[in-house]
């Protein structure tokens, strides 16, 4: 029987061997030994734990703590579905970025360590117990983050938005860590799981509503809910392609999924407040991500943008706060992760193939890169939320959440956005389709020949196929997924001090 | 009990000027000190709460919190400086507000 702690051991073992394989495929002219180190990282995290995801089926809730020395001092970890959940996904991604970048050829020093930094660092906030490990895995995760970002292509420009992340995000981590202060000087503890039960005595003081704020504010930067979002499209759309597909599929969702779980087990006593702030924001958070992706011309932004509309979303089904609701949270995560990082991975080479970013370039590049092509198509439908894309069922699930709660008017305000948002998707989709089928001129197929750097590889195939696969998989046959995150969120709220 | 409202009172003060230098300042190696001001703040609000409640300076958790996070602030603080020199490297200046590519 494996035990749990290896959960803890394991990623953070990988971490420290990492900078040896970036050393060694640095100074052996092995570029590929980075990214295939990164690509291993993700296999053993994933088979870890799905052995310990396995062992804990069939409780309910299936709860297990990894507490290290005395409780309520030492440090803690919680293993549980929603945590579980969450972490698969970072895998997910993790390994079909790593795939992705295997065929680009060599990286940027010190990407490979940074890579599994952020992954370690993902799955530490997936699995933090008590507030003070949070932040430490919270800062693992953002640092890594700025340097992945500062790693883009033109470095310029991505030297702005790494700086614009890194401050922000900083300054956000430590207000985060004051509002931690707070609740300690309240509490005596950091324990998530002794907090849970001294928040449902009600200890509601202007103290708690300070704490919260500060939580909501210092979370809020790298969850990217308005108005702390502005460093999202900058740092989306000048990362490197495996990274903004990694960051825009989960990073800045598994801040949001550390703010929900601090709501709703630390903060449960005075949920009204927070509901209130909250439909507030989701509402700003949604019209302002979905109206700007409407008028970009450069996709990443389009992308960018809408992602800060699906934050929105998720925020709405957190005021309602109720199991379907949060179901249909862990469901989006996953759905808008899978099409998210496709979409990203799809659109890094035809831009750099079409030699820009804008939607009609990527349109006509349908010649010279048929798989990426295709597989941005099929990204920005499900984004659009076509049936039988996982993006439909994801929409659906949210909308019956919120309607049958007593914030439907919520749900009319999001029907607007699916709208907006599907109206922002569908205008590059025909750009790509009536630019694409179009028969392109004799000059331009003479022209068109792919270089050797730029013809699709194995790696970025196989890429392309598995979120291609699991976007349309899950479209159709969403029960398997939508069944792990209805066990996530019992998990959640029995965390929370029951119903 | 002073001494707890005197600490948080200093702590206060050191939120309040972290937040008016990121918010002011145009300097890269300016904003990152006032990052680090900020760490500063962080840690002594731990122990401020900790002398409110009664535990005293030298409670267990506190301490091992405040080494972590200072640690942390050290990382962030060579991160930030690693980030100002290759701007400054690449981009001749060390002027927050001349960092406007990125627009729209």
């Amino acid at each position: 029987m494996l035990s749990p702690w290896w959960l803890i051991y394991l990623p953070v073992l990988l971490l420290v061997v990492a900078p040896l394989f970036d050393i060694a495929g640095h100074r052996k002219a092995l570029p590929e030994l980075p990214h295939a180190f990164t690509l291993a990282v993700s296999l053993a995290c994933a088979a870890l734990f799905c052995t310990v995801a396995f062992s804990l089926r069939g409780a309910s809730p299936a709860l297990c703590l990894l507490a290290y020395g005395q409780p309520g001092l030492g440090t803690c970890f919680i293993v549980e579905r929603a945590g579980l959940f969450m972490a698969f996904t970072a895998l997910l991604l993790a390994m079909t970025a790593s795939l992705f970048s295997l065929s680009r050829g060599p990286a940027y020093p010190g990407y490979g360590v940074a890579f599994t930094a952020l992954l370690v660092g993902m799955l530490g906030v997936a699995l933090a117990g008590d507030l003070l490990t949070l932040y430490v895995f919270w800062e693992i995760m953002c640092l890594s983050a700025y340097a992945l970002v500062a790693m883009g292509d033109v470095r310029e420009r991505a030297l702005e938005a790494a700086w614009k992340y890194f401050i922000m995000a900083s300054a956000g981590a430590i207000i985060m860590l004051i509002g931690a202060a707070i609740i300690y000087g309240l509490a005596g503890t950091l324990n998530l799981l002794l907090l849970a039960g001294l928040s449902v005595k009600g200890a509601s003081s202007a103290w708690l509503y300070m704490a919260l704020l500060l939580f909501i504010l210092g979370m809020g930067v790298e969850a990217a809910i308005f108005p702390l979002h502005t460093w999202l499209p900058d740092a989306y759309s000048e990362a490197p392609t495996p990274v903004s597909a990694t960051i825009a599929g989960i990073t800045t969702e598994m801040g949001l999924y550390g703010l929900l779980k601090i709501l709703v087990v630390v903060f449960k006593a005075v949920a009204s407040v927070w509901q209130q702030i909250l439909a507030i924001l989701c509402m700003a958070n949604m019209f302002l991500g979905n109206l700007c992706a409407l008028v970009q011309d450069d996709i990443k932004r389009l992308l960018a943008y809408s992602s800060i509309g699906i934050i929105g979303y998720a925020l709405a089904a957190l005021v309602v706060l109720s199991p379907s609701a949060l179901m249909a949270v862990l469901f989006l995560i996953f759905s808008h992760a899978i099409s998210k990082s496709l979409a990203f991975l799809s659109a890094g080479p035809l831009a750099s193939g079409a030699g820009s970013r804008e939607l009609t370039a990527l349109g006509r590049s349908w010649s010279r890169a048929k798989a990426a092509w295709l597989a941005l198509l099929l990204a920005l439908t499900c984004r659009a939320g076509l049936p039988a894309t996982s993006g439909f069922v994801e929409k659906l699930l949210l909308l019956s959440a919120i309607f049958s709660s007593p914030f439907w008017w919520l749900g009319l305000v999001m029907v607007v956005n699916v709208v907006i948002a599907a109206a922002a998707y569908f205008r590059p989709v025909f750009i790509m389709l009536r630019l694409g089928l179009k028969a392109p001129k004799r000059e331009e197929l003479t022209a068109k020949v792919p270089q050797e750097g730029e013809r699709t590889g194995l790696g970025e195939l196989l890429a392309f196929l598995i979120l291609g696969l699991l976007v349309l998989a899950v479209g159709i046959w969403p029960s398997p997924v939508a069944e792990l995150a209805a066990e996530g969120a019992e998990d959640l709220l029995s965390l929370g001090g029951g119903r | 009990m002073m001494e707890g409202e005197l600490l948080l009172a200093v702590s206060l003060a050191l939120l309040a000027l972290g937040l008016y230098g990121l918010a002011a300042k145009r300097n890269l190696v300016r904003l990152i000190i006032a990052l680090e001001i900020l760490v500063n703040a962080a840690c002594l609000c731990f122990t401020a709460m900790s002398v409110m409640a009664g535990r005293g300076l030298s409670d267990p958790l506190v301490c091992v919190l405040i080494i972590i996070v200072l640690a942390i602030g050290g990382c962030i603080a060579a991160f930030g400086l690693a980030l100002a020199l290759a701007i400054y490297k690449r981009l001749g200046t060390l002027d927050a507000w001349e960092l406007d590519k990125l627009r729209g």
